[in-house]
């Protein structure tokens, strides 16, 4: 009998811990930006984390123009992971963990409504910025060159 | 019939198809071309520890001084050890060195270390005839170190920078836009919608560049649903590639553009490389890669089938991570 019942409990056990709850199941998620598009990236390598800036075409414009000039409507949402080491191919590395959403709309060229939505911002050169500086600090990136 | 006279018609039958089977062997022996060596053209170059790992597990299929065991040397092993060695030879030739530049030397060599680093080179099937062929932990950390002890940026961190500010201000100026797209050699056609897609995930190469992987609605479907064996026809992934640009705040920024690489699915088109187009647009002229429709079957898909079979043979595919964080 006993000779029996011990591969039952180690067979239930084993089954059991395979199982993971199903909120902690890890999955492969792809950023839903809300219909924003990409404008450009950066990778910090000191806290190893990459970040992708989006926008609306609005906010694409203000960004390429640069000079400064914002307008109603402008829509950016500024988005940075935790990266990792490929687990696939050496050398490489690649965006893992949402760390932070950050977004800005331009509501009049002098009022621009900054929003955390998740996370914590990044600091920058090891300061954590206030929200002016910070807003500056995302309106000074420039769009990647795409021909 | 009594026992003896059938214990004898056995015999006689399995004597026969013995006989069969050694005289099939013995003609397949005449039917197969043997391996030729070509002429070795200019050797690899590399510390002695390095070469003495290279000609001890790969020279007898990425070289042209290959050195058979009498076994490998008998049909029908003989036809695999052949193709093998002929699609290796193809593929990365360490006695025709001469023919890759700096840059695709050190390219070889990234793609070397990590097909000994996930234990795919010298393949598996070889192994089991050539024990020795294995490297030790130790050797794949001799071919780490030199593969990293020969990569240098030759560009400084002022040229990149100077780069890319150039190009971004004569990008910005530029007004006209393409009007016919580039077109690979194997008909994967350059499209500018990618620019509206979805970023499935970003990634940086060693120091060289930093990346953008963008997906079609296709593609990030089945990246969510973990639909890789095989990816749906019509999945277009696009990985946009820049130099590293350093910024005043410890950052890179994406500089130069270098290229776009396309890949799309389409499983009746591309068998030959596990039903996807490979593509390659570099430079402000998107200049496509290739000069044969099937340069990808030397030149992409064995580093794709080696290293990424399990997401589907596509690397940067978005890592699983814990949703509630
Ligand atoms: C039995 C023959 C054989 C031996 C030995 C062998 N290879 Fe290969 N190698 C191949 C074949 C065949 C392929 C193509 C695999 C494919 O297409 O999936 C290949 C592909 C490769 C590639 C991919 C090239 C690319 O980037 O497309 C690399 C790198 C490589 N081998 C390195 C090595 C190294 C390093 C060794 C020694 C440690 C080695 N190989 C030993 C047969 C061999």
């Amino acid at each position: 009998m006993m000779k029996h019942i011990i591969p039952a409990f180690a067979a239930i056990i084993i089954l059991a811990s395979c199982g993971k709850p199903a909120g902690n199941q890890l999955t492969r998620i792809v950023y839903d930006p809300h219909g924003l598009t990409l404008i450009t990236s950066s990778v910090n390598k000191h806290l190893q984390t990459m970040s992708a800036l989006y926008g609306n075409k609005e906010a694409y414009a203000a960004a390429l123009a640069g000079d400064g000039h914002h307008v109603a409507g402008e829509s950016f949402a500024f988005v940075t992971w935790q990266y990792h080491d490929d687990p696939v191919y050496y050398g490489s590395s690649i965006n893992g963990e949402l760390l932070s959403v950050e977004t800005i709309h331009v509501e009049s060229d002098t009022t621009y409504n900054y929003q955390l939505e998740k996370g914590n911002a990044q600091p920058v050169n090891g300061t954590v910025l206030n929200t002016a500086q910070r807003i500056n600090y995302i309106f000074g990136y420039k769009p990647s060159v795409m021909p | 019939m009594n026992s003896l006279t059938r214990k004898s018609k056995v015999k006689k039958v399995l004597l026969g198809i013995i006989a069969f089977v050694v005289l099939a062997v013995v003609v397949l022996q005449f039917t197969t071309q043997p391996l030729t060596n070509p002429p070795v053209t200019g050797t690899i170059e590399a510390p002695k520890e390095v070469m003495a790992i290279l000609q001890r597990s790969c020279f007898n299929c990425h070289s042209n001084e290959t050195k058979l065991a009498w076994f490998d040397k008998i049909a029908p092993l003989s036809w695999r050890v052949k193709a093998d060695v002929e699609h290796a030879r193809q593929i990365m030739n360490f006695s025709e060195w001469d023919k890759l530049g700096a840059g695709d030397r050190v390219g070889a060599f990234w793609g070397i270390t990590n097909m000994v680093k996930f234990d795919r080179m010298p393949l598996k099937g070889y192994r089991l005839l050539h024990p020795d062929a294995k490297l030790s932990p130790a050797e794949v950390e001799i071919i780490r170190k030199y593969t990293e002890s020969i990569t240098h940026n030759d560009r400084s961190d002022s040229t990149i920078v100077h780069d890319a500010q150039e190009a971004f201000a004569a990008w910005r100026k530029q007004t006209d836009t393409l009007k016919v797209f580039p077109k690979s050699p194997n008909g994967v056609v350059y499209t500018d919608e990618f620019k509206k897609w979805k970023v499935i995930s970003m990634s940086t190469l060693f120091e060289n560049s930093m990346r953008v992987i963008y997906g079609n609605d296709i593609a990030v479907k089945a990246v969510e649903n973990e639909q890789f064996h095989p990816w749906p026809d019509g999945a277009v992934v696009v990985k946009a590639v820049w130099e590293q640009a350093p910024n005043e705040y410890g950052e890179v920024r994406p500089g130069k553009f270098i290229n776009a690489q396309f890949l799309v699915k389409d499983g009746k088109q591309y068998t030959e490389t596990e039903g996807w187009g490979f593509a390659k647009f570099s430079g402000n002229n998107l200049t496509p890669y290739g000069h044969t429709a099937n340069f990808a079957t030397t030149q992409c898909i064995s580093c794709h089938r080696q290293l990424a079979e399990e997401t589907g043979y596509l690397f940067s595919v978005p890592l699983k991570v814990n949703p509630k964080q």
